[in-house]
C-alpha cells in the first residue's frame, strides 16, 4: 500500500507543470463554492442573527405585506389589547402608534413620520442595533422629549439639528434629547427619517387612540405559533372582519428568511459548481494522458505479475491525490476570499457581514473534491487496467 | 498559411479524446455564461415590458418620499388637480380617491382598498395593460364590461378580490356591500401580479360613488401622463412646487416620474447580471487551465518535431503561430458549441421556471451575447496557449532534435 502511495506521488511529481495546473483547476472550483457558502451564511446571520434574540416576540399588525410594501387596513383598539391580555402564555404586551405629522424647525415645515411606543421595547428594537450618536434615549416620563433619526437631523431641514434644539410637532414643542446614528441597510428605512416619542406624547400629538402595531412577548417560544393564531382570531372577531389582523412570530419570520437565503445559496452554488464540472474534465484529460504515456510501464507491471486491480487502484490513487490536494488548497483560498468579500461587502453596504466558515462546508468541499477526482479518474484507470500486457509492453 | 491550418487540424485530430475533452471544458464554461446572460436579459425584458406602458406617468402622492411606504400625510383637493392640469406638457391628470373600507360578501367581511376614479380617466391611468379578464369559456358573461360615466353603484374588482379574498368566488353581476351600500360587480380585472399586484387587491368605483360611500372628497393620488417623456422630471418638480405652495408646506408632495424608477430597476438588474456572470466565468478560468495543460503536453510530445521544423528553416514566430492556432481553434470550436448548448440550456431553464414557479420568463438570445461568447472563448484560448507556444518557439533546435 505504501509502495503504491510512493509510486503515485512520484508520478505526480514527475509531471510537475501538468499536475499543478490540474490541482489549480480543482482548487479554483472548490474555492468558489467554499467562499460563496461562507459569505452566504455570513449574510444570513447578519440579517437573522439579531432577530434570533427576539424569538419570543410576536408582532401584530393591522394589515398585510403585499408585493413588498405594507398595506394598512385600519388600526387596533384598546379593547383588542385588553382581549389579548386574557390569552394564556403571554408575558408582555406593548403597543405602538405612528403617523405623519407636520414638524417645524426654524420656520421650515416638513411632514415627518412620528412613532410612539413603549420606551423599553423601542430601545431593544432600534437603539440597541443602531446606537445613538448624541444625547440619550427616551425615558418613560419624557413627555416633551424626542429622539430623531440621522436624516431628520441632517437632511430634512436647512440647518443641522442637535441635542437640546427645539422642534414643533403638530404645534407642540419638543426638545431633542438624542440623535440616532445612521442606520445600516436593514434599519435605514425604519430609523433614519423618523422621530421617536413616548407612547403618551405620540397619542397626544397625533390626537389618536389608534394602535398601529402591537408587540407581544410570550413565555414559551414553542407556543408562539398557537398564540399568534389565537391573537388573529380574537382581533378579527372584535372587528367582525376576516384577514384583518396579521400576527407574525419572529420564528416564522426567521424561517421565511432562511428559506429565501437557501434558494439564493442554491442558485449561486449551482453556478459555481459548473467550474467543478470543467475541472473534472481537466482531471480526466490529465489522467488519460498519463495512462497513454505510461502504456509501456503498465505492460511491464502486468508482465511481472501486477493484477488489473493493482493498476486500477494505482491510477485512481493518483487522480484522487491530485484532487484532494486541490480540494484542500481550494478550501484555504476559499476562506481567504470569503473574508475579503465580506470585508468589501460590509464596507459597501454598511451592514456588518462576517464570513461564517462552517466546518461542514470545509469537510464537504474536500469530500466533493475527492469524489470528483475518483469519478473522473475512473474511466482512464479502467482503461489502463484493461490493457493487454503483451500489447502494452510492445508500445513505445 | 493554408499549410499551417492543415497542420493544426491534423494535430488536433490526432489527439482526438484529448481535444474533445479540452473543448468540452470550454463548451461548459461558455454555455453557462450564455445561458445566464440570456435568462437575465429575459427577466429584464419581462419587467420592463410590464412597466414600459408607464414610462410617461408621474405618480403624485401626498407625503414626501422620506415617509417611506407608510407615508401618507394629508391629501390633495380639486384645486391641486386643476393646477396640475394647467402645467404645460401635462397630457392628462387623473385624481383618485382611495381608502380601506369594509366589504361584505355572503356574510363575510374583509377590508379592501376602494378606489374612486372618473371612468374616462381609467384609460389614462392604466393605458392598455390592465384589461378585463378574458372570458373563461363558461360562456355567458365572465368578463363583464368597464365602468361608465353614468354608472351608479357598480364596481370593477381586481383579480385577488374576486378569487382569494372571500370564501366564495365573485363573478360579474354578484352583489357586494361596501361600507353599508350595495354595489353590483360589472367587471373582473385580469390578473396583474408583479409590480402592479396592488391593482389585483382593489375595487374600482366611480368618483361620485366613492365620494358618497367614503364621505370625503380627498384625493389620495394624482396620476399624470406627460406628452414628452424627456420633460417628465421637470414636470414632476413643477407639480411638487405648485401643490406645496397650495398647502403652504415644504416637501409635502412627492411626484415620481416612473421613467426614472424603471431606469433604477434596470441598473439593479445590471448589477445582478454582472455578479452572476462573474461567478459563471470562474468555470472559464478552469477551462483556460485545461487548455494550457493540453497545449503544454502537446508541445512536450512534439519537441522532436519542433526541432526538425526549426532545423529545416522554420522561424520562431512560425512555431509560436502554429501552437497559438491550435489552442485558438480548439477554443473557438468549443465556444461555438458552448453558445448552442447555452441557448438550449437557457430555453430549458426558462421552461423549468415557467412550470415550477408559474412565472413567464422567456430566454432572450441576443446576437451580441453569442458573438461575445465566441470571442471570449477565442481570447481564453489564445491567452492560455501563449505560454506553451512561447516555450515551444524558444526551444533550441539542437536540443529539441536530440529529444527522445
Amino acid at each position: 500500500m505504501i509502495d503504491k502511495f510512493l509510486l503515485a506521488f512520484r508520478d505526480i511529481r514527475e509531471r510537475k507543470a501538468r499536475s499543478i495546473l490540474t490541482v489549480l483547476g480543482i482548487a479554483v472550483g472548490i474555492a468558489a463554492i467554499v467562499s460563496l457558502m461562507s459569505v452566504g451564511y455570513g449574510m444570513e446571520h447578519a440579517i437573522t442573527g439579531e432577530l434570533t434574540e427576539m424569538a419570543d416576540m410576536i408582532s401584530v399588525m393591522p394589515g398585510e405585506l403585499r408585493g413588498g410594501s405594507y398595506v394598512e387596513k385600519g388600526s387596533f383598539t384598546d379593547r383588542d389589547v385588553s382581549d389579548l391580555q386574557r390569552i394564556g402564555g403571554i408575558k408582555d404586551i406593548s403597543t405602538m402608534t405612528y403617523d405623519a405629522a407636520e414638524v417645524e424647525y426654524r420656520n421650515k415645515r416638513v411632514p415627518i413620520f412620528v412613532l410612539g411606543g413603549d420606551t423599553k421595547e423601542l430601545e431593544s428594537f432600534y437603539v440597541e442595533p443602531v446606537g445613538l450618536k448624541e444625547g440619550r434615549w427616551l425615558r418613560e416620563n419624557d413627555y416633551k422629549g424626542c429622539v430623531i433619526g440621522d436624516r431628520v437631523a441632517n437632511d430634512f431641514f436647512d440647518e443641522v439639528i442637535h441635542v437640546n434644539d427645539k422642534l414643533v410637532i403638530n404645534d407642540e414643542k419638543f426638545v431633542v434629547v438624542g440623535v440616532f446614528e445612521k442606520g445600516d441597510m436593514l434599519y435605514a428605512n425604519d430609523v433614519d427619517s423618523n422621530i421617536f416619542l413616548t407612547l403618551r406624547a405620540a397619542k397626544e400629538v397625533l390626537q389618536t387612540d389608534e394602535i398601529k402595531y402591537i408587540i407581544v412577548r410570550v413565555y414559551e417560544i414553542d407556543e408562539a405559533e398557537g398564540i399568534a393564531e389565537e391573537i388573529e382570531e380574537r382581533i378579527n372577531d372584535n372587528h367582525g372582519l376576516d384577514d384583518f389582523a396579521n400576527a407574525m412570530t419572529m420564528g416564522s419570520m426567521i424561517e421565511l428568511m432562511g428559506d429565501i437565503f437557501m434558494i439564493i445559496r442554491g442558485v449561486l452554488i449551482g453556478i459555481a459548481a459548473i467550474a467543478l464540472v470543467v475541472a473534472s474534465i481537466g482531471i480526466m484529460n490529465t489522467m488519460l494522458m498519463s495512462v497513454m504515456e505510461r502504456t509501456h510501464e503498465i505492460g511491464v507491471m502486468k508482465a511481472i505479475g501486477a493484477k488489473s486491480r493493482d493498476v486500477l487502484s494505482l491510477f485512481l490513487l493518483e487522480s484522487s491525490m491530485v484532487s484532494l490536494v486541490g480540494g484542500v488548497i481550494g478550501c484555504v483560498v476559499g476562506v481567504i476570499i470569503a473574508k475579503v468579500l465580506s470585508f468589501l461587502g460590509s464596507a459597501a453596504s454598511g451592514l456588518e457581514i462576517a464570513a461564517i466558515v462552517k466546518p461542514e462546508v470545509i469537510l464537504g468541499g474536500i469530500a466533493v473534491a475527492l469524489i470528483v477526482g475518483v469519478l473522473s479518474g475512473f474511466y482512464p484507470a479502467r482503461k489502463a487496467s484493461k490493457m493487454s500486457p503483451v500489447e502494452a509492453v510492445r508500445y513505445g | 498559411m493554408k499549410d499551417a491550418f492543415l497542420l493544426v487540424y491534423r494535430n488536433i485530430r490526432e489527439r482526438k479524446t484529448r481535444s474533445i475533452l479540452t473543448m468540452l471544458g470550454i463548451v461548459v464554461g461558455i454555455a453557462a455564461v450564455v445561458a445566464i446572460m440570456s435568462i437575465s436579459y429575459g427577466m429584464q425584458e419581462s419587467i420592463t415590458e410590464q412597466l414600459s406602458e408607464m414610462t410617461d406617468i408621474i405618480m403624485v402622492t401626498p407625503g414626501s418620499v422620506e415617509l417611506g411606504s407608510f407615508g401618507e400625510f394629508g391629501s390633495f383637493n380639486e384645486r391641486d388637480l386643476r393646477d396640475v392640469e394647467r402645467i404645460s406638457g401635462v397630457k392628462d391628470a387623473a385624481g383618485m380617491i382611495g381608502e380601506m373600507e369594509e366589504v361584505e360578501y355572503r356574510g363575510e367581511k374583509v377590508m379592501v382598498e376602494i378606489i374612486g376614479i372618473e371612468p374616462r380617466d381609467i384609460d389614462a391611468v392604466f393605458g392598455e395593460t390592465v384589461k378585463l379578464e378574458e372570458d373563461s369559456g363558461s360562456g355567458t358573461s365572465a368578463s363583464g364590461r368597464g365602468l361608465r360615466e353614468n354608472d351608479r353603484k357598480t364596481c370593477e374588482i381586481g383579480y385577488s378580490v374576486a378569487n382569494d379574498y372571500f370564501d366564495y368566488e365573485i363573478g360579474v353581476n354578484d352583489r357586494l356591500t361596501i361600507n353599508g351600500s350595495k354595489f353590483r360587480v360589472i367587471g373582473v380585472l385580469e390578473k396583474q401580479g408583479g409590480f402592479r399586484s396592488n391593482v389585483d387587491a382593489q375595487i374600482y368605483v366611480t368618483k361620485r360613488d366613492a365620494v358618497t360611500i367614503l364621505d370625503n372628497e380627498d384625493i389620495s393620488t394624482i396620476f399624470v401622463r406627460v406628452r414628452n417623456i424627456e420633460e417628465a422630471e421637470e414636470i414632476a418638480d413643477e407639480i411638487e412646487e405648485r401643490i406645496d405652495e397650495n398647502h403652504k408646506l415644504d416637501d409635502f408632495t412627492s411626484a415620481m416620474a416612473m421613467g426614472g424608477a424603471i431606469e433604477d430597476l434596470k441598473s439593479i438588474f445590471g448589477i445582478l447580471q454582472v455578479f452572476l456572470l462573474a461567478i459563471a466565468s470562474i468555470s472559464l478560468i478552469v477551462a483556460a487551465m485545461g487548455i494550457m495543460n493540453t497545449t503544454l503536453m502537446s508541445v512536450m510530445e512534439r519537441t522532436h518535431e519542433i526541432g526538425v521544423m526549426k532545423a529545416i528553416g522554420a522561424k520562431n514566430w512560425n512555431i509560436l503561430f502554429l501552437f497559438l492556432m491550435e489552442a485558438g481553434v480548439v477554443s473557438v470550436v468549443g465556444g461555438v458549441c458552448g453558445c448552442i448548448v447555452g441557448v438550449v440550456g437557457a430555453q430549458a431553464i426558462s421552461f423549468g421556471i415557467q412550470t415550477l414557479l408559474d412565472v413567464e420568463i422567456a430566454a432572450v438570445v441576443k446576437p451580441e451575447v453569442m458573438l461575445g461568447g465566441v470571442a471570449v472563448a477565442m481570447l481564453v484560448g489564445i491567452l492560455s496557449g501563449l505560454y506553451p507556444a512561447r516555450k515551444a518557439s524558444k526551444m533550441s533546435p539542437v536540443e529539441a532534435v536530440r529529444y527522445e
